[in-house]
């Protein structure tokens, strides 16, 4: 007990972590580590299910950040990491799933938004990504707080329905029918954007 | 391809919603541990709470199978001469009736947090009747009465009587005397002193002063409205006391007021019983309940020949049984009091006390008087349950006592209670 109170109490603030990153020392990525190295595994494995794989996420999560600060300075050390972690651990999802399938929460929590967007293939691509993010991002805003952790816990992390439910201290059957109430919302938004579904 | 694109867009979300949910999720997830960890220790504690009453809780409702109780002192017949109820007299749901003002005259205490509980028996120390001490004893009150009054007693005789299995003297001064009468006895235990008028409306005057008191006062408005008339009872008597204690009775058409002056701390029974086991000086008033003013009273003297200490002895220390356990009893019908008589227990409507309002603590000495010329005192739940109201407005109460000790044969007694019943 003792000792956990200690080790505790030897974590960094966010902020001197950055500043540590600024200094380019690299004392900043063994602080990061050793405050969000489950943190950032859970977001991983949600995405890729597989420990190894979640090991070189984490690598690449670590010199992503010490990449990208400076010239970065996150307010929010978390989200910027988580932010890293995912684009990371999504490419590695994206090369896996094309060799096999794999039993990732990130396979099941994307199926039920595929039939939403279309699968443009044009110049406009970007444009039109760049274009949904911002009509989604809106949509988002205009949900409740709970709603919106609802959404991003379960599409942007891939968390299970059941750790949406724990995380809220709702049911199971509240949080889905909460998924598909956002979902419809969401269909309904895109298409009066003039989005093609 | 779709789902590249999907999270080609997810990661294009605007910052601020995902620092929002990344702060979000890291609340939530110390929330969350926290009610694992109040989880567990309320499993923990459900699982301690289920022990605790195997262990303890368990034995206590086995005990109300009576099983245990076999053992115990006194039996539900021991019980029943208490109230002076016979094989003959059924006993079963008997309750008393009281009418009060308000649920405050009911002078409800808080029930002890005891253990044990102890009974006692009442053994009065035998002295010699003396005729010249009781001559003395009569003498210096009526001299002392005959200034205050200022009412001059003429002849009295003493005489030496049976009174049940005791001795007495007593004195009375001229009964149809339309003017201060009073009466003093000597038993082999005790004195005792009356005095009356039987003019005046009843009302006392003690040098020139009213004893009155207001009906719709305090109990503490009554003592400082009769500070006066306590001093010179005091001279009168010759003794000082330091407490007091107001006891409201009130029958349908009657209010009746009794105020004793005595020493709390004179003996432990003093604390649960209505009149104190102590020497004690009482003003007793009785009006009708529409008098605002009660002024007929009678004053009255206890003083015991001995100690009360040596008079009540305590038998023995016995398990108080918790309130839960007397209500078990209650609902079964295992009750006591009430009516003595068989023909007006047979007329007594039945009532339920489910649900009743008041329970106090209260030991009852009363009539048991066993070849050793003994009485004992048993503690016992009084429960009460309004019944009704009155003409008058006061509130109608049933009272009823459950045994706050164990007691053996419950169920023999009361089958044969109910047999007897029917059979007469």
């Amino acid at each position: 007990m003792v000792l956990q109170r200690e080790s505790h109490k030897n974590v960094l603030d966010d902020k001197d972590i950055v500043e540590l990153y600024w200094q380019r020392d690299e004392a900043a990525i063994s602080e990061t580590d050793k405050k969000y190295k489950k943190y950032l595994f859970t977001v991983a494995y949600n995405i890729v299910h597989d420990t190894p794989d979640c090991e070189e996420c984490l690598n690449d999560t670590y010199i992503g950040a010490w990449n990208s600060i400076p010239p970065s300075r996150p307010s929010v050390l978390r989200a910027f990491l988580t932010t890293i972690m995912r684009r990371i651990a999504i490419n590695r999802y994206h090369s896996k799933i094309k060799k096999s399938a794999i039993p990732s929460e990130m396979t099941v929590s994307l199926s039920e938004l595929e039939d939403f967007i279309d699968d443009g293939s044009s110049a406009e691509e970007k444009l039109d990504t760049y274009i949904i993010s911002k009509i989604i991002s809106g949509y988002l805003r205009s949900l409740s707080e709970r709603n919106r952790y609802i959404f991003m816990s379960r599409y942007y992390l891939a968390n299970t329905v059941n750790k949406i439910a724990s995380d809220l201290n709702l049911s199971c059957s509240t949080v889905n029918k909460e998924l598909a109430f956002i979902r419809k919302g969401l269909k309904e938004k895109l298409e009066s954007e003039g989005i093609s579904i | 391809m779709r789902s590249e694109k999907l999270n080609e867009i997810l990661n294009q979300l605007d910052d601020d919603i995902v620092e929002e949910f990344v702060k979000k999720s890291e609340v939530l997830e110390k929330q969350s541990k926290r009610r694992k960890l109040l989880s567990r220790v309320t499993a923990f504690a459900a699982c301690l709470c289920l022990i605790i009453s195997a262990v303890v809780v368990a034995p206590l409702l086995r005990e109300l199978d009576f099983s245990n109780w076999e053992n115990a002192q006194y039996s539900a017949e021991d019980i029943a001469k208490i109230f002076n109820t016979s094989n003959y007299d059924s006993t079963t749901n008997a309750y008393l009736k009281k009418g009060v003002p308000n649920s405050k005259y009911l002078n409800i205490s808080i029930i002890p947090n005891n253990k044990y509980l102890d009974t006692y028996i009442y053994q009065e120390p035998k002295h010699q009747l003396s005729e010249a001490d009781f001559r003395l004893f009569v003498e210096s009150l009526l001299t002392n009465f005959s200034v205050a009054l200022n009412h001059e007693f003429s002849q009295y005789f003493i005489e030496e009587s049976q009174y049940e299995t005791n001795k007495r003297l007593t004195a009375v001064y001229d009964l149809n005397q339309n003017s201060y009468v009073f009466f003093a006895q000597q038993y082999q235990y005790d004195y005792y002193f009356t005095i009356h008028n039987n003019s005046n409306n009843g009302t006392i005057y003690l040098d020139g002063e009213a004893v009155q008191i207001e009906q719709g006062f305090s109990d503490n408005e009554i003592i400082a409205s009769i500070e006066g008339i306590k001093n010179k009872l005091f001279d009168i008597f010759g003794v000082s006391f330091k407490d007091f204690k107001i006891v409201h009775r009130y029958l349908l058409d009657t209010a009746m007021v009794d105020i004793y002056f005595y020493d709390k701390d004179a003996h432990p029974l003093n604390l649960t019983q209505e009149k104190p086991v102590s020497d004690s000086i009482c003003i007793s008033f009785k009006n009708a309940l529409s008098d605002n003013l009660l002024s007929q009273s009678i004053i009255c003297y206890y003083k015991n020949r001995t100690l009360p200490t040596a008079s009540y002895d305590v038998v023995s220390k016995q398990r108080m049984i918790s309130i839960k356990e007397a209500e078990k009893l209650l609902y079964k019908g295992y009750v006591f009091g009430g009516h003595s008589c068989k023909l007006c227990m047979a007329e007594q409507d039945k009532i339920s006390f489910e649900g009743y309002d008041f329970v106090d603590l209260e030991y009852v000495f009363e009539y048991v008087i066993d070849p050793t010329q003994a009485s004992y005192g048993i503690p016992f739940y009084a429960f009460y349950k309004q019944i009704g109201t009155a003409e008058n407005g006061n509130l109608i109460y049933a009272k009823t006592y459950v045994p706050a000790i164990k007691v053996r044969g419950y169920e023999e007694y009361f089958e044969s209670q109910i047999q007897n019943h029917t059979a007469n």
